[in-house]
This record gives structure tokens, C-alpha cells and sequence, in this order.
């Protein structure tokens, strides 16, 4: 699991559904919920919050692509990158903050992924699930 | 609401043992009392059923006060309206199933318990000595016995630990149904996270003779406060690498299932574990 620490800037309700933004580092994150600030406590401006998702949920792009739907996007340089036979480990750093994604191993080769390229980690905003820490 | 603040002090050989229980329970609330052996969940539920007396503190059920060491009041077991159950049920062996029932009940009522029967599935059984039965059947004719004068207070301290899975599963499904049924307030002692997860509504987690945490069951993950909707306690049957992953085998009540994890997780669990599994409302496709 990806976890980063931010701070929760805004909340629009409608219907019990919610789309929560995040600062986190320099981006403001997206995340939608079935949750609103009155059937959950910690969603309130300004609380500090741990936004989760799953390796697999990160989608690596490169840098000169036009334009995309995806709400959330990081500038990453890549750390490291680990190839199985089917999958492909790719480690990002943003920041001080260390993310993983987890590829297709064809995807890796397509892009002609290397240590130190520049990229995008895109996560969707549905994938996206909010943890309170103490 | 039951309110509850009771203390009680005793040596265990040279150390001195101080409990002390402060919380509420809300009415026909189920809840779990969750903490390692030693750490006083029996003593509690002893104390609330008079089998034991605190040395100093008060039981408040509703308006009626069932303990006050400061006014003196101090209900025997008989008054105070509880079924208890424990794990090692003793059913009378020369009555039959309906016998053992009725004896249990000082007002006679036929009806309740062919109703109990029914919930519990042992109607056509209830003719039957105990020594004919299983060990899941006598311990779910413990159950209603215990229920059978429409208690105030249901209390069960470890009642299912002895069975086995399949029957564990039943009982809890046999209590489940009671509840549901007639709303008794009920506290059960468990050790078996799922069988919290499945059953109660709330959960007191008891240490060192204290009510430490309450809450939701929830509270007994650190992450528990993840927003995902669609999240189950689930224990480890297997771990197995696959390419540059991990694949874990699953057991979500009944049913198998596989997660996908990385090295880092893994490392940090092992077979037999529980561990809470989520993910959002947003993900699982329907099928019909």
C-alpha cells in the first residue's frame, strides 16, 4: 500500500457521495468517497489525513503526453525498477516521498523505462481510500 | 443503558490484582469482550452476573440498581435477571431437551420456547436426552436454556471456544438469530476477531483488569479508520510469491478469496494472522 501524508482542503457533498481534495506535497489530490463530512467524523478542512492506494492503481506515463482525465498526478523520478517475467516493480521518489507502482513488464518495455527518467504517476480518483492515524 | 463502575481487588499468589471496570451498555446492544486469558473478561461478566461481589462501585440497569457498595444493595444472581452461558454447559442428562427448557423457566411459557427451538433448529430434537445429542446441539440447548426466561442481560464467557469451526459458525448463527429475534442485551467473550467482526455491534477491549478501548470492532486495527466500504477481517491460509508479488490465500467468513500484496507486507505477516482488507465501494464489478 501507498500511503503519503496531506491535509484535506475541500469538500463537495451531494447524496452521501463526496469528492475530497488533498494537498499533498505541491498537488492538490482528488478522492471520491460514500462518505460525507456528517457520517464521518475526520472529514474536515484542515485535518491531517493519510490518503491510501494500491500499488497495482498507479498508472506511469510519460512526460510530453496531452491531455488526461486522471485527477491526480505526481512528478516522480524513478528510483529503481525490478522486472519479474509478467510484472515489473517500478519505485518512484516525488520528493522525499517514496511511491510504488506495479506495471505490466510489456508496459515497462514500451515505455523504455530507466532509473532516473522523469515521470508521471497517475493514480484515479476512486482509487483512492483516506486513513485516519493517530 | 447499563451503566457500570465497579472495582474489585484480590492477591493471585504474591500479587495483588486490582479490576477495575468503568463503562456503558446501551440496551439490546451486542457486545464483544475482547482481551487475552488473565486479563479479567471473566471476572467481569462474574461481576455483572453476582457471581462475583465487587468490594467497592455501582450496577445501574436502567433505573434499577443491581450493586451500590455505597447504599448496600446487592442483588443475588437470581434478581438480577441475567442468562449466563459458559463453555462448559451442564444440561441435566436424565431430562430431555424440552424438559431441561421448561425447568429453566419459572414462568411457564410453551410458546417462546418452541420458538427458541425453531430459531436454534432443534425442534424435532426436542424430545431427545442430552447424551443423544451433539456436541453443537447441547451447547445451542445451553444457549436457549439461558434465554428462556427472557433475561435482561445475556452473557456468554467463551461459550463456543470448545466447538469446532462448522459448529462455531452455527452457534454464532443461532446467537445472531436470538438476538435479532428478541434484542436481549448480550456481552460475549471472545478471542476470535471474525467471530467479533460478525456478531457484535460494539466491542470493550479489556487489559490488565481494565476496559482499556470501546468502540466499534473496528477498533481492533490500527488502520481502522480507512474509508473503504468494502472491507472484511480476513485470516491468512497461505502466502505465496508469484512473479515480483505476493498472493495471499484468504478466509473471509466462509469463503476463499486472494489478495495481491508486496514484498514489504508480507514480511510483516504471517499464516494464521487476521488482518482487516479494504478496499472502496467504487471497485468490485456485480454479477448476476
Amino acid at each position: 500500500m501507498n500511503k503519503i501524508k496531506g491535509v484535506i482542503k475541500k469538500i463537495t457533498s451531494h447524496q452521501g457521495i463526496s469528492l475530497v481534495n488533498i494537498q499533498i506535497l505541491d498537488t492538490l489530490f482528488g478522492t471520491v468517497l460514500l462518505d460525507t463530512p456528517k457520517s464521518c467524523n475526520y472529514l474536515k478542512i484542515g485535518k491531517s489525513i493519510t490518503v491510501a492506494f494500491k500499488e497495482t492503481e498507479v498508472v506511469i506515463a510519460l512526460l510530453n503526453m496531452g491531455g488526461i482525465s486522471m485527477t491526480n498526478q505526481l512528478k516522480c523520478k524513478i528510483k529503481s525498477i525490478q522486472n519479474g517475467k509478467i510484472l515489473s516493480k517500478i519505485e518512484l521518489t516525488c520528493k522525499e516521498t517514496i511511491l510504488t507502482s506495479f506495471i505490466t513488464l510489456n508496459s515497462s518495455k514500451r515505455l523504455n523505462l530507466k532509473v532516473n527518467d522523469n515521470v508521471m504517476a497517475l493514480i484515479k480518483a476512486n482509487e483512492i481510500s483516506l486513513i485516519e492515524e493517530d | 443503558m447499563i451503566e457500570i463502575d465497579i472495582q474489585k481487588s484480590f492477591k493471585n499468589k504474591n500479587e495483588q490484582i486490582n479490576f477495575h471496570f468503568k463503562t456503558t451498555i446501551e440496551n439490546n446492544s451486542i457486545n464483544a469482550i475482547f482481551g487475552q486469558s488473565g486479563s479479567g473478561k471473566t471476572t467481569f461478566l462474574r461481576l455483572l452476573s453476582g457471581l462475583e461481589t465487587p468490594d467497592i462501585g455501582y450496577i445501574k440497569v436502567n433505573d434499577k440498581i443491581w450493586f451500590d457498595s455505597k447504599k448496600k444493595i446487592n442483588l443475588v444472581p437470581q434478581k438480577r435477571d441475567v442468562g449466563f452461558v459458559f463453555q462448559d454447559y451442564a444440561l441435566f442428562p436424565n431430562m430431555s431437551v424440552i424438559k431441561n427448557l421448561r425447568f429453566a423457566q419459572q414462568e411457564k411459557n410453551e410458546n417462546f420456547l418452541q420458538e427458541l427451538l425453531e430459531i436454534v433448529d432443534l425442534k424435532e430434537l426436542q424430545n431427545k436426552f442430552p447424551n443423544a445429542l451433539s456436541g453443537g446441539e447441547k451447547q445451542r440447548v445451553a444457549l436457549i436454556r439461558a434465554v428462556a426466561r427472557r433475561p435482561k442481560l445475556f452473557l456468554l464467557d467463551e461459550a463456543f471456544s470448545a466447538l469446532d469451526y462448522s459448529m462455531r459458525q452455527q452457534l454464532q448463527d443461532s446467537i445472531d438469530k436470538i438476538h435479532k429475534s428478541f434484542k436481549m442485551t448480550t456481552l460475549f467473550i471472545s478471542h476470535d476477531i471474525s467471530e467479533v467482526y460478525r456478531l457484535s455491534s460494539h466491542i470493550k477491549i479489556v487489559k490488565n483488569g481494565k476496559i482499556v478501548k470501546e468502540g466499534t470492532p473496528d477498533i481492533l486495527f490500527d488502520n481502522s479508520k480507512i474509508s473503504g466500504k468494502f472491507k472484511f477481517s480476513a485470516k491468512i491460509l497461505k502466502i505465496k510469491k508469484a512473479d515480483i508479488v505476493y498472493i495471499i490465500t484468504l478466509l473471509i467468513g466462509n469463503n476463499l478469496t486472494k489478495v495481491v500484496a508486496t514484498k514489504e507486507e508480507v514480511n510483516k505477516l504471517n499464516t494464521g494472522d487476521t488482518i482487516l482488507v479494504a478496499t472502496k465501494a467504487f471497485n468490485p464489478i456485480i454479477i448476476i
